[in-house]
């Protein structure tokens, strides 16, 4: 039985070191910090996380460096040629982003599309591009030397402040933000719980937009946030699903049933209340 | 200054800009967007609105597929600049009136620079593979030890005996502040170090134990490391229970100390509440390098008729009494080197009561029918050290272990049935020493890898059974008051080996080459005593075996991946030499074979959510000294055995074919396999049964087939909307194997058929159940002539409550029914947990067996026997626990 268990996994993780490829030529690389509280009701909680946009000809893709660092690591040392055993070394040596989602805006098609890992599979949901009602304010003000304008949105039950450069004509901006006529290089929301900065910005000529070829399951918005959710809550009775094996776990010396082990999990879980998107 | 004209003209736009602002506020200006010199349409331009020679956007668009644009602007000025920006093209701005009119732009490709800003580094973000976890954001008031933090880091599970899993793999490594200290046996550590010293907790991914091996070869294997608060820290647990009904016990307590250079930890457990202690000083990583096995095996050669022990939760059955006391120190040396001590001490007393009812078929359709009342006492006593000096660093890499292992293991039972009583005693001490070297060295790029072993072992066993049995054999058919076995067995072992991995494009090739010598002496004689007379059989009825088996092998290991395909392929040559002689017997043989064990597995990627894998594989037996003795060994009182025949020698060809489904969408998941194998045997064994049930074993010359195959499937689908997941299962197996059973060949076909059921459900926020159930079917076909098939069932429903965060209330309840007797053997318990207070003081109370089941009855099948097996249960018990850290 617990050979089943790791065969399951054996399997998954080949599915994991997929190839990539190329999807455009990459022309700027803006890199964000993100500043945020997962905890509503404890400013303690809040975290950092280092993200990029790279912008490409027809897409731009965002999401955090660390992810990006990953996938160069994985290109340069050609993953998809290795052994298991190597191919694990190579991800071991590589950062972990405490935020996985990947955010692709294609100006061809105007769809945004979420990608994200939960648990053990690759998701995805895809939505219109631009949909955002924007109100350009008028004040203005200096970010990295780019004269800013200040515009103003809602966005799933969160009302932001934006601040974007005309010096700057790229229609995009972090997350799923867009839709102004320049580069957003800050963006807020009113409680301060998200907080995208920009940080960089440069121009490069040789580069390429690189996405993995691992598996992806394509489902809308509505499954998706169940799946999250779900996997989330209740990591131990996905772990347990697997019909083949029978799992047992224990804790403080006192075995438990994935139900009781979920309701622990879940006291943490309560605490992650804030998502970026309310509704 | 504006000449006449132009100060007309712009009066008048005035005034019409004024006008249409009283008639339609909004503006919109539209237009196309092309390329100057090739004329084509532009998507995606920017243009933007502003207040007059500003950079004030007062309205906004982006050109559509076909260049086309349009915008529009609730601006009052009477003039605005109107921008075009794009990237690869110059940017244009003209200044227009505020009016709803039509302005078309054509492009001038240019390369405009936009200016750049670059990054500052990260303030100190150290990039790598550990994952570091503040236990403050894992903590909460019902957490005490490590234990209770680390399973619930993302990816960390924790089996039921300790073992911690990460990925779905055990760890490798339990480290504290970087140091070993108790080298596998975590588990110590773990349910014990208090979670208040520790500030953090460390996965490091892919850990690569020998620091010289580190971005060389890689593990897939995670550790852990625990980062304590203080430089140094004293702690512990103190646990204490205690219950009815007779007097129970359970006590725990563990005091550590850690400093920057030195480790300790210690520990004291005591329990008669049916807890196997000794499990807390098992090995729990798995084999970092080859010849240190996680599991350690302690293989007798004598034995009491035991109980066998139900596959039910131990704390049922177990009736023991066990003491175990560990003294763990590591301390750092000079020049990067470590010295551990490891000291273990545990002492048992385990009491089995009950009956067996073994019904023998033989090859007739007759059958012998041999009932079994069991009183037995089993002894555990054994003190193990091991002394291990280690270098790593990333030059160099030495460790070696010197162990020495003691048993003074005995048994003692007692069998009454109809014929009488008998009284069996089994001395079975076990003493070893053992050296593991290993060093990693370099020759030119190539890492080379040296592992050798050596040991030492002495095993002086002695069974005494009364009154006498096998009459017919050991005293010309006349009953005898007492039979006496003994045994010396002296090994020496050594394994030497050296390995080395290279990898050419998508192909990595490991190769291993070594020898392994095992030269062994076995010594067995068997007595018969009557009254005061004492007698030793001599002839066939002694062993006096001289064992030489040496193995040179050669093992090359190559894998290839591409794309969806995965193939592994192992290819190792092996070279055996056996020299087996018994001088009093007169008895020898020489073997000397060159075997070539080819083994390929492939896996398969057909789309998103099918997998297929296939192995092939095929292998060589040969036998070892335990079925290699030319002389009779009495090995229980009703098993007398030998093998007066060439070493067995068998040849196993082996192939599996599965289809994964995996749809992680709706969560439904699917598996069906199939395997089958054949082996070749050189030998045939013989039994024969008598009919008081003793069995005399013995082999002869004679090739034969061993077939099985079996055929699996299990599917498992979550339902969301009523939070509940339903698996099912199914399996069947078929085998087939030939003996001889009392002079005459048999055919034996062993069947069966299995299916299970599992329901979890979180009915709501308090409750929720989970229930399992297990149908088999087993049934023996001798020569074509079928044996009853076995039946049994087995009901587990658990029912959760959690009226509160951190209270738990269950009740969990087994029925286990089968078709050979009518009782139904019904448990329920009972078990509350609650934690209170900030001192993290943990209560728990169980209840467990609240019917009093005094006893269960379970059947089980061999391949010419079933036995009905009756065990005598630990009677109703309830147990309260306080636990606390020192």
């Amino acid at each position: 039985m617990k050979n089943k268990i790791l065969t399951l996994l054996f399997i998954s993780f080949l599915g994991h070191a997929q190839q990539y490829k190329s999807i455009d030529k990459l022309k700027y690389r803006c890199e964000y910090l993100l500043r945020y509280q997962p905890d509503s009701t404890d400013v303690k909680s809040r975290m950092t996380e280092s993200m990029l946009l790279l912008v490409g000809d027809s897409v731009s893709v965002f999401y955090s460096k660390n992810e990006y660092l990953k996938d160069s690591i994985y290109i340069a040392n050609k993953i998809w040629t290795l052994a298991a055993s190597d191919k694990i070394a190579v991800s071991g040596a590589t950062p972990k982003a405490a935020l996985k989602y990947k955010i692709i805006k294609n100006q061809v098609s105007q769809k945004t599309s979420l990608n994200e890992k939960i648990l053990m599979d690759t998701f995805q949901y895809e939505e219109p591009s631009n949909q955002l009602k924007w109100e350009i304010l008028d004040s203005m003000k200096v970010i990295l030397g780019y004269n800013c304008q200040k515009a103003s949105t809602n966005f799933a039950g969160r009302s932001y402040e934006a601040w974007f450069s005309s010096e700057l004509p790229i229609n995009d901006g972090p997350y799923k933000f867009n839709g102004l006529p320049g580069l957003i290089l800050q963006i807020y929301d009113s409680k301060r719980h998200y907080q995208f900065q920009m940080m960089g910005f440069k121009a490069t000529q040789y580069g390429e937009i690189f996405v993995s070829k691992a598996k992806v399951f394509k489902v809308n918005k509505v499954v998706f946030n169940e799946k999250k959710l779900d996997n989330e809550m209740n990591p131990f009775k996905t772990l347990s699903q697997n019909p083949s094996a029978t799992m047992t776990f224990s804790a403080g010396g006192s075995e438990m049933s994935a139900q009781e082990m979920d309701k622990l999990v879940q006291i943490e879980q309560k605490k992650k209340n804030n998502p970026i998107e309310l509704k | 200054m504006p000449n006449p004209t132009q100060l007309t003209r712009l009066l008048l736009l005035i005034l019409f800009a004024q006008a249409s602002k009283v008639v339609h506020a909004q503006t919109t200006i539209s237009g196309k967007i092309f390329d100057k010199t090739q004329g084509k349409a532009l998507s995606n331009a920017i243009i933007t609105l502003n207040k007059l020679n500003t950079e004030i956007t007062v309205g906004y668009g982006m050109s559509k597929p076909l260049g086309l644009y349009e915008l529009k602007t609730n601006a009052t000025a009477d003039s605005l600049t109107l921008n075009v920006k794009m990237l690869g093209y110059a940017a244009q701005r003209i200044n227009v009136a505020n009016k709803t009119q039509t302005v078309n732009f054509a492009l001038e490709v240019s390369s405009i620079e936009l200016k750049e800003v670059t990054v500052r580094p990260d303030p100190i973000k150290k990039y790598g593979d550990t994952l570091s976890y503040a236990v403050g954001a894992f903590k909460d008031k019902n957490d005490r030890v490590i234990a209770d933090i680390i399973k619930k880091l993302p990816g960390v599970e924790v089996s039921p005996n300790g073992q911690i899993l990460y990925q779905g793999e055990p760890i490798n490594k339990y480290y504290i502040e970087g140091m070993d200290l108790l080298e596998g046996r975590y588990k110590l550590a773990n349910d014990n170090l208090n979670v208040e010293v520790v500030t953090n907790v460390e996965i490091i991914e892919n850990h690569q134990p020998i620091k010289m091996l580190n971005g060389v070869v890689n593990s897939e294997r995670a550790a852990i490391n625990i980062k304590l608060k203080k430089n140094i820290t004293t702690t512990g647990q103190v646990s204490l229970g205690a219950g009815l009904y007779p007097l129970l016990w359970d006590v725990n307590f563990t005091p550590m100390v850690f400093t920057k250079n030195t480790q300790f930890l210690a520990t004291y457990q005591v329990n008669n509440v049916g807890r196997n202690n000794a499990s807390q000083l098992m090995r729990l990583t798995p084999g970092v390098y080859k010849g240190e096995s996680g599991m350690e095996t302690k293989q007798d050669w004598l034995g009491i008729q035991r109980l066998s022990n139900p596959a039910f939760k131990e704390n049922r059955w177990l009736d023991n009494n066990s003491h175990i006391g560990s003294v763990n120190i590591l301390k750092k040396l000079k020049n990067e080197l470590e010295l551990r001590l490891i000291g273990d001490y545990s002492n048992d007393i385990q009491e089995q009561e009950g009956y067996t009812k073994t019904i023998f078929f033989s090859s007739k359709t007759d059958s012998v029918t041999l009932l079994e009342n069991k009183l037995n006492r089993l002894y555990f006593n054994n003190l193990k050290t091991d002394l291990t000096l280690q270098k790593n660093n990333k030059e160099k890499f030495l460790k070696n272990s010197f162990k020495v292992k003691a048993y003074w293991d005995s048994q003692t039972g007692i069998i009454s049935n109809p014929n009488g009583i008998l009284s069996q005693q089994v001395s079975n001490p076990f003493y070893t020493v053992s050296n593991d070297y290993k060093d990693l060295f370099k020759v030119g790029k190539l890492m080379l890898t040296l592992n050798s072993s050596v040991s030492l072992e002495r095993k002086p066993q002695e069974l005494t059974v009364s009154p006498g049995q096998f009459e017919g054999l050991l005293n010309a058919n006349k009953p005898f008051k007492t039979v006496q076995q003994s045994v010396i067995q002296r090994s020496f072992f050594t394994d030497n080996s050296i390995q080395f991995l290279k990898i050419i494009k998508a192909v990595s090739f490991d190769t291993q080459m070594g020898f392994l010598v095992e030269k062994q002496h076995l010594s067995s004689s068997i007595s018969t005593q009557n009254n005061a007379e004492s007698r030793n059989i001599s002839g066939e009825f002694s062993n006096n075996l001289d064992w030489l088996n040496q193995k040179y092998y050669l093992n090359l290991q190559s894998r290839y991946k591409k794309n969806r395909l995965n193939i592994n392929l192992s290819t190792p040559i092996n070279y055996y030499i056996f020299d087996i002689e018994d001088k009093l017997l007169n008895k020898s043989q020489k073997l000397n074979r060159v075997v070539f064990e080819p083994r390929l597995g492939l896996n398969y990627e057909l789309n998103n959510y099918w997998t297929l894998n296939a192995s092939l594989s095929k292998s060589n037996g040969f036998g070892s000294i335990n079925q290699m003795l030319y002389g009779y060994l009495l090995t229980s009182y009703r098993n007398i055995s030998r093998s007066n025949a060439p070493l067995l020698q068998s040849v196993s060809l082996a192939n599996a074919i599965s289809l994964a489904y995996r749809n992680p969408v709706n969560a439904t998941f699917a598996n069906l396999g199939y395997s089958y194998s054949v082996r070749e045997n050189n030998l045939l064994f013989v039994n024969n049964i008598a009919q008081n049930g003793g069995i005399e074993r013995n082999a002869i010359e004679q090739k034969n087939r061993n077939y099985s195959q079996s055929l699996n499937g299990s599917m498992s689908k979550n339902f969301r909307e009523i939070k509940t997941t339903v698996s099912i299962g199914a399996n069947l197996f078929s085998q087939k194997s030939q003996q001889i059973i009392n002079k005459s060949l048999a055919t034996v076909v062993a069947e069966g058929l299995g299916s299970n059921l599992r329901v979890s459900s979180s009915l709501s926020k308090w409750f929720g159940l989970e229930y399992a159930y297990k149908l088999s079917s087993l049934r023996n076909i001798i020569n074509g002539i079928s044996k009853p098939t076995i039946i049994q069932q087995n009901h587990d429903l658990k029912l959760n409550f959690n009226p509160a965060e951190k209270w738990y209330l269950g009740l969990n309840t087994e029925l286990y029914v089968n078709n050979f007797n009518d009782t139904q053997n019904l448990f329920s318990d009972l078990i509350f947990r609650r934690t209170i207070g900030k001192k993290k003081i943990n209560l728990e109370a169980t209840w467990l067996n609240i019917f009093n089941t005094k006893s269960l009855l379970s059947v089980s099948n061999g391949a010419f026997n079933y036995v009905e097996t009756s065990y005598i249960l630990r009677p109703s018990q309830i147990v309260t626990k306080v636990r606390f850290p020192i």
